[in-house]
């Protein structure tokens, strides 16, 4: 070989090398699109132990779908009756499943105590192809929620605190469990004291087994989960 | 910082240009692997093998040259799976893309010792290195692009060939940025990578 015939194999290999450097995202894993995650919050100047570790669980597992041209629809239960919907009734025992290992004594409805307890925790499922839902615990005493939009709660003429919860959804879905301070507080206007959201129902196939296991991964990495 | 780049670059090419009449000189082309270390290899560990650069050396004496390189490295890693402290109560379990770019200038004196077959040759590089940095998770992308001082100190080995004003050439060197970047409550400070190349260079007298 030679050296015109070296000179131009390794010109081309460097030209060779220089563009495929250029490559957006080279080896991007599909996984990071499809995976499921699990984020979590709490708020650290709230102390758990002035709840006795109770906490009212909804009945209800909200679910709010886009359907298309009637905007944004919520779907939530028969009227406080147990949850019929299988898959609610998984969901549903999942969560109480995690609050119970997180050191909570869940009161379920029919119980004496149910809506009394310090704390109430209500979970909802968004399943949309808008960019960004954004929803308010309107009336958490009725487990009803309700989109921040006109058309879906009437007009509200201000925001009042805590500010509605935005959730980019996308096409992903998301799982929403939430633990509302309820005590002495206007039941209007509750305070979020820990949120879990699984995100990425909808995106890739996921088993019931690896949804559960996000949902257990948001009380997981919960410091202050187990409570005392 | 636009404003210190544009000085840079021009201050650069006036050199070259005023030397450029004068003396010899060689211009490379070659491929550059780059390693990250210090904070950043948490943020990235693999090499990058894709990478180049393009430099030129002028020479002021027999000995000395003034020396100037564009550089380019692309670093990825698809990270598995992990708890992050992302704010005060708040974490968040993902699996992370990490990407990162580097695109480096820099300019500095190089001294050569010439041995016949072959020519070692020490140097220090200063300049500015655009650096991109971004993390992805599902569709969310988190990313800072930044300008960053570099300083790049050099050691290499060049090797003449006979009778063509060619040589190939082996380096290695020692990024050190002054920047920083955070993502999911991790900071990461003071980009470094080691870099090794090889590749051909030209002379002009």
């Amino acid at each position: 070989m030679n050296k015109k015939v070296k000179i131009g194999l390794l010109s081309a290999m460097f030209s060779g090398l220089f563009f495929t450097a250029c490559e957006t995202y080279p080896g991007y894993d599909d996984y990071v699109d499809e995976q499921l995650i699990s984020a979590s919050s709490y708020d650290t100047k709230y102390n758990f132990s002035k709840s006795n570790n109770q906490v009212s669980l909804s009945d209800t597992v909200t679910y709010i779908n886009d359907t298309g041209n009637s905007g944004t629809e919520i779907v939530t239960r028969d009227s406080h009756v147990n949850p019929k919907n299988p898959y609610t009734t998984i969901i549903y025992n999942a969560v109480k499943s995690n609050l119970e290992t997180a050191g909570f004594s869940v009161v379920e409805y029919g119980q004496a105590s149910y809506g009394a307890t310090p704390l109430a925790a209500s979970t909802t499922l968004i399943k949309s192809d808008v960019e960004v839902i954004s929803y308010y615990p309107w009336w958490w005493y009725d487990w009803g929620w309700c989109t921040w939009d006109w058309w879906s709660c009437g007009y509200i003429p201000y925001v009042p605190y805590p500010y509605p919860y935005v959730v980019g959804a996308y096409d992903v879905g998301v799982m929403n469990v939430d633990i509302f301070n309820v005590a002495g507080t206007n039941k209007l206007k509750p305070q979020a004291v820990w949120s879990g959201i699984v995100r990425g129902l909808y995106d890739g196939t996921h088993t019931q087994q690896e949804v559960g296991d996000a949902l257990k991964q948001c009380f997981d990495q919960t410091a202050v989960f187990p409570l005392k | 910082m636009k404003k210190i780049v544009a000085i840079f670059l021009f201050a650069l090419v006036g050199v070259a240009a005023s030397l450029q009449a004068q003396t010899k000189q060689y211009y490379s082309l070659g491929w550059d692997i780059a390693l990250p270390t210090g904070d950043y290899s948490n943020f990235i560990s693999d090499a990058s093998l894709r990478g180049g650069s393009f430099s030129g050396n002028v020479f002021v004496t027999d000995a000395v040259s003034i020396g100037f390189r564009f550089g380019y490295n692309s670093f990825h890693e698809n990270k598995d799976k992990a708890v992050y402290q992302i704010g005060d109560g708040q974490a968040l379990t993902a699996a992370t893309y990490n990407y990162m770019v580097n695109a480096p200038v820099v300019v500095g004196p190089y001294y050569h010792f010439n041995l016949g077959s072959v020519e070692p040759y020490v140097g220090l590089g200063l300049g500015v290195n655009y650096i991109t940095q971004e993390t992805l998770i599902q569709d969310i992308d988190i990313y800072k692009n930044e300008w960053a001082f570099i300083m790049n100190p050099e050691i290499g080995l060049r090797f003449p060939f006979k009778n063509v004003p060619l040589a190939a050439y082996v380096k290695v060197g020692y990024n050190v940025n002054f920047n920083s970047y955070n993502a999911l409550g991790n900071e990461y400070n003071n980009l470094q990578t080691i870099n090794f190349g090889i590749g051909l260079s030209w002379t002009v007298q």
